[in-house]
């Protein structure tokens, strides 16, 4: 487990990276978005986490299949009336991180609604992960098998992670990343991180809201 | 009131045998009164088993009045004055002890300048905390910029900000509310935020734990429920919103609940009108204001602000041609999703606590506007890491025009590629300075005696009148450019 969080020494040319991806995580409040971010930046976690108010924004740089890159990790509120100030979030984001928190039913029911939020303000090209947290919990009531069928439904990778017992944090992040340089190297997203080529063509209104990059 | 018992818990740390035997009395009789006053339950009953009732939870709190006070006396070393941990991320307890060195006895001596300008006003101390101030001057203006005494802050906040106008305006009202709430009357999503959010409000103060010794939850967590719960049912259009935690949390460790909820009415109500609310359109307009600000004040950061907005940072609809005058008003920067917090919760959580306190001085002293200027003064002040960002990303720009070579189609798309990441680089280094750079502000007299009390700074000069024009501006530009961008809808 240790040996994935691998941080780059600098390079030569002055540049200690070789691209920058930008991530968000969203989701109702309390689901542990704040929890999942400080674990895997800082190895670190705290049950009392303060409220998340706007935005919070982290940096890591991490090696991915031999290339330097840093994550920008992107926290939000989760309270409802949070998403009016925070669609400017979702401007150039490559990859979005939908949690939900297996002991509360709610929370899981509503990524329904924030997909569709995520279809109103992201890039189409941007890549998913649906992500149930507090897997730790005895109180579960969502089970793997209803998260991996709403995946399926969605289109999406799905993991279950503890950010208490630091279970499949690392593979969240490193999943995302992995695919979101499939999809740079394969053109589908612009390198640089802001998607602008590929939002010309895509964004002409087809509101076509499924997506097939299920793995 | 809080304060008392962790006053006397600062003083304990004085290293003189007859001074700690004295300060030892004095904080077993201040520390009952303060943590009674706490802990008072203000459940209502009838008229005997009121008497019984008192009469029980007087023995049981004096009980845990000895626990707490314990408590505190035991690990006075790691927290501050008013409960909060003195380490934290971004500052270490060295960074700490070494800065309330001599803070501290610069608190000390504004004290005693405040007792004699008192004394020259005839005003009454009122055993150490006074109930009302001289009319307002440049001189009374001065010392609360310098900072009002920690233990007079809670009845300073209340008169400066007309609390108790507000209070005798409304009598009873706040009891009403409670009730309300008793019976159902706050909704199921506020009754939610509000459980899932009061534990993180302020995790790192002691006040707001719940320790082995005590059977129920703190008093402060609480007052702080009451508090959100009753505000939740008097204002529906706000309900309530996540940062109002911060706010009454905060008041709390001042003043008692009732004062608090008051106080909590006149921020949302006449500091920060709108911000709350369910569209937080408020919030929105506050931040385009703050944008015109930046414009006027520190044309350093606009000119990046315009840059990289211009170059679309992510948007599709900035392929069509430059910002027109007021697009950035509706569409605000990306900046904005960091200060946007900065209002919402009064600055809590964003600076060191006792810059905040000094900020919260002077925003129930003059209003509103000095939100901007403390805002302002901020990015002013993280200014210098804002140019270093700025001078990194023209030399990575100069590096890609030198390996970009000929003029052919490639090229030149390689080097639109490399304008854009640098531009990319320099947005995301640049956020992460305003986000953090406040966090080490450690001490308050960095902005206050830099920044905000010279005459020369320009944005100095920010009124009131200023700023609610600024509002009225900003909400009709935002209402202008949604109705024009209704048709377009229709036709899709």
């Amino acid at each position: 487990m240790s040996g994935l969080r691998t941080v780059s020494a600098s390079s030569g040319n002055g540049k200690s990276y070789d691209s920058i991806m930008k991530i968000l995580l969203i989701g109702d409040s309390g689901v542990g978005k704040s929890c999942l971010l400080v674990r895997f930046v800082e190895d670190k976690f705290n049950p009392s986490f303060i409220t998340t108010i706007g935005i919070d924004f982290k940096i890591k740089t991490v090696d991915i299949n031999g290339k330097k890159v840093k994550l920008q990790l992107w926290d939000t509120a989760g309270q409802e009336r949070f998403r009016t100030i925070t669609t400017a979030y979702y401007r150039g984001a490559m990859g979005i991180i939908l949690v939900y928190d297996v002991t509360d039913e709610r929370t899981f029911t509503n990524i329904k609604q924030w997909f569709k939020t995520v279809n109103e303000h992201a890039n189409d090209e941007a890549q998913l992960l649906l992500v149930g947290n507090k897997s730790d919990m005895e109180t579960r009531v969502v089970t793997a098998d209803q998260g991996e069928a709403l995946a399926k439904e969605l289109g999406i990778p799905f993991i279950e992670s503890s950010a208490k017992n630091d279970d499949n944090v690392n593979e969240i992040f490193f999943t995302l990343a992995k695919l979101i340089q499939e999809k740079i190297d394969s053109n589908k997203l612009v390198g640089v991180g802001n998607g602008k080529e590929g939002n010309i063509s895509i964004n002409s209104g087809s509101g076509n809201s499924s997506k097939s990059n299920c793995c | 009131m809080i304060m008392s018992s962790t006053m006397s818990t600062e003083a304990a740390l004085v290293p003189n045998e007859s001074v700690f035997d004295t300060v030892s009395s004095f904080n077993e009789d201040d520390a009952n009164y303060s943590v009674l006053d706490l802990y008072d339950d203000d459940d209502e009953g009838d008229d005997s088993s009121t008497v019984e009732r008192k009469e029980i939870l007087t023995t049981r709190e004096l009980e845990k009045a000895k626990a707490f006070t314990s408590l505190i006396m035991a690990d006075p070393e790691n927290f501050d004055r008013y409960g909060f941990s003195k380490k934290g991320y971004f500052i270490s307890q060295e960074e700490y002890d070494k800065w309330w060195t001599e803070y501290n006895r610069y608190t000390e001596r504004r004290k005693k300048k405040w007792e004699n300008f008192l004394l020259k006003n005839k005003i009454e101390l009122h055993n150490d905390n006074p109930l009302v101030y001289p009319a307002r001057t440049d001189e009374l203006s001065k010392f609360v910029r310098k900072g009002i005494p920690a233990e007079w802050r809670g009845n300073a906040w209340w008169y400066f900000a007309g609390g108790q106008r507000q209070l005798d305006a409304n009598v009873g009202v706040y009891d009403r509310l409670k009730s309300d709430c008793r019976e159902g009357a706050v909704s199921g999503k506020d009754m939610e935020a509000i459980e899932r959010d009061l534990y993180r409000t302020f995790p790192d103060n002691i006040h707001f734990h719940k320790e082995s010794f005590q059977n129920g939850e703190p008093a402060i967590i609480r007052s702080l429920r009451r508090v959100l719960m009753a505000f939740s049912v008097y204002d529906k259009t706000i309900g309530y919103c996540q940062s109002m935690n911060f706010l009454v949390g905060l008041l709390l460790l001042f003043m008692e609940e009732e004062k608090a909820f008051w106080m909590l009415v006149i921020i949302t109500g006449k500091y920060l009108p709108g911000v709350y609310e369910s569209d937080l359109e408020g919030a929105n307009v506050d931040q385009g204001v703050l944008v015109l600000c930046i414009k006027e004040y520190l044309p350093e950061i606009w000119s990046h602000i315009e840059s990289s907005y211009m170059n679309g940072n992510g948007s599709t609809d900035q392929i069509s041609g430059p910002a027109s005058g007021e697009e950035y008003l509706c569409r605000l920067p990306t900046l904005t999703l960091c200060t946007a917090s900065w209002f919402m919760s009064c600055f809590v959580g964003v600076v060191p606590i006792e810059t905040t306190l000094r900020i919260w001085d002077c925003l129930f002293y003059e209003e509103s506007h000095f939100l901007f200027k403390v805002a302002l003064g901020i990015l002013k002040l993280s200014e210098s890491e804002f140019l270093e960002s700025k001078s990194q990303k023209l030399f990575r720009q100069y590096s890609s025009y030198t390996f970009g070579g000929s003029n052919d189609s490639d090229s030149t798309f390689k080097r639109l590629k490399n304008k854009i990441k640098t531009q990319e680089e320099a947005d995301m280094e640049i956020l992460q300075v305003i986000q953090n750079f406040p966090k080490r502000l450690l001490n308050p007299n960095d902005i206050f005696e830099k920044v905000l009390m010279k005459k020369k700074v320009a944005l100095n000069g920010i009124t009131q009148e200023k700023i609610d024009r600024g509002r009225e501006y900003v909400a009709m530009a935002r209402n202008r450019q949604r109705a024009s961008s209704r048709p377009k809808e229709r036709r899709k």
